[in-house]
């Protein structure tokens, strides 16, 4: 029955992606006409995403370019215009894939008035260092980075001897990857069967995970991450690194051990519940009710899954209380789901890991797959010769 | 208004007052009642949060009072929460020790 199910889910999940990319094609450039429509201006296109635009009824043309970058939950596309002397004169935010309170932090700042009236010869990605949005570094940082390429797509056409030079793609390795991979080494010795100190060396991750990866980094791993992977929107390697090394090292070890690492030892929210079910002398939920939870959490999953591949959106499904908690960011339905888990998980053990999280039916799922394919693998492996009839009778190796 | 003012905002804090009178009083005989083995320094942290309970209500209801609701939603679910947090531990703290001794 489980793996029937596990096949349907699979098949909606892929029928889910294919759809969302046809449907994202169709909807390309709708954007472009929709600001632009023909009654006041008239593009003349010069190749995919840039155009020489005409107001209807004015002398002076203007340039009109699009870059894409990745934001904190998935892809931004921005337009960029450029006066004809080669300053920014307007940039604006096309669509965007991105957790809708981050998004409407820059909104509400002079954020993008910050790049009217710039030269393009500058790096205009740098403006995020100084002039970025508290509490939505990575939606603004995407934002100037999608207008440095917008920009630099018109000035390699229009004006070349002004185009900025290239940023250099350095490799960011700091302190948050080194404490993320102490965590998965600290996580993977305290497997080790022999040791002592093991339920130390336990709490040792998790309070470290709490501390890290929750209030100080705010980076744990989330369903929008792996959403906006699974819809295409995979952020450049070198600026993002910790999320890399925080999916690819939970999935490597979880296919190797079939033990999810970052669901027992590294979460912060489950650092953050244990805590609080510590202080409370929290009990385990009681059991009758376990399964239909099981199911309700891996529907919810999947629901979230399928919408954010179908909608190309990743933050539109987005139901985790991470940011609500770490980062004091999201709706008042998030701050109300987080109150509630806050003073449920004082009196029942890991209330949001056991009903709610959308992790773990994930890791299920994989983990689902990898014991078929295991068992499968056993079952094909040839059998020695002594004990087949047949092989004893006929094999010319024999 | 005039009696408004004059005879109801005085009678409910009278009222108020007089709720508070009687659940200082009574505290001592909720924790006999509840076999706590009280004393001074938890007598102190159950003021405290009590006080703090009190604060985080008021603060709270005055907010939405002057018409800003959402601030005094917002200030009432986090200080209720942390009341709420501080509570259970304080409560831990006051049975963990009462039980130590009756053994």
């Amino acid at each position: 029955m489980d793996w029937a199910l596990a096949l349907f889910a699979l098949l909606t999940i892929v029928a889910a992606w294919w759809g969302g990319k046809q449907r994202r094609q169709i909807h390309q450039n709708r954007h472009i006409a929709t600001r632009y429509p023909d009654s006041l201006y008239r593009l003349a296109s010069h190749g995919k995403g840039l155009w020489k635009v005409f107001p209807k009824g004015k002398k002076e043309a203007f340039y009109l370019a699009t870059g894409k970058a990745q934001g904190y939950a998935g892809g931004l596309k921005v337009a960029v215009e450029l006066a004809p002397e080669g300053r920014i004169q307007k940039i604006q935010v096309l669509s965007a894939s991105e957790t809708p309170s981050y998004l409407s932090k820059i909104y509400q700042s002079d954020y993008l008035e910050a790049f009217r009236g710039k030269a393009c010869e500058r790096n205009i990605s740098r403006l995020a260092q100084t002039d970025g949005v508290t509490g939505a570094t990575q939606t603004s940082r995407a934002i100037a980075r999608a207008g440095e390429q917008a920009a630099r797509r018109i000035t390699s056409e229009f004006f070349p001897d002004k185009t900025a030079p290239s940023p250099t793609s350095r490799v960011k390795f700091g302190i948050q990857e080194s404490i993320l991979l102490l965590l998965f080494a600290l996580t993977l010795l305290s497997w080790l069967p022999r040791l002592a100190h093991k339920k130390k060396l336990h709490r040792i991750c998790l309070y470290g995970g709490l501390i890290f990866l929750g209030f100080v980094y705010n980076r744990p791993l989330t369903l929008t991450q792996i959403n906006g992977m699974l819809a295409g929107h995979w952020p450049q390697w070198q600026h993002e690194l910790f999320t890399y090394i925080l999916i690819f090292a939970t999935l490597i070890i979880l296919l190797i051990t079939g033990r999810n690492p970052y669901c027992s030892s590294i979460c912060p929210f489950k650092g953050f519940q244990d805590a609080l079910g510590n202080l409370g002398r929290a009990k385990t939920a009681p059991l009758y009710n376990r399964r239909l939870w099981t199911w309700i959490q891996r529907s919810l999953a999947w629901g979230a899954v399928l919408i954010a591949l179908w909608t190309r959106n990743p933050g539109i499904s987005d139901y985790e209380v991470f940011g609500a908690a770490f980062h004091l960011t999201g709706s008042r339905i998030m701050f109300l789901l987080l109150g509630i888990i806050t003073i449920v998980s004082l009196f029942i053990r890991k209330p949001w890991c056991n009903f709610l999280c959308p992790i773990k039916p994930v890791a299920s799922f994989i983990k689902l797959f990898r014991y078929k394919m295991i068992r499968t693998w056993k079952n094909t492996k040839p059998v020695k010769c002594s004990e087949n009839a047949f092989c004893s009778s006929s094999c010319s190796q024999r | 208004m005039f009696i408004i003012d004059l005879f109801l905002k005085p009678v409910f804090w009278i009222i108020m007052g007089m709720l508070y009178l009687i659940m200082i009083y009574s505290a001592r005989y909720w924790a006999q009642d509840l076999n706590l083995q009280m004393n001074w320094w938890k007598w102190l942290l159950s003021a405290a949060w009590f006080i703090l309970l009190s604060l985080s209500l008021a603060g709270g209801m005055t907010l939405i009072g002057e018409g800003e609701t959402q601030a005094g939603l917002y200030f009432l679910g986090l200080f209720l929460l942390i009341d709420i947090i501080l509570g259970v531990g304080l409560w831990r703290l006051i049975t963990m020790k009462s039980k130590k001794k009756r053994v």
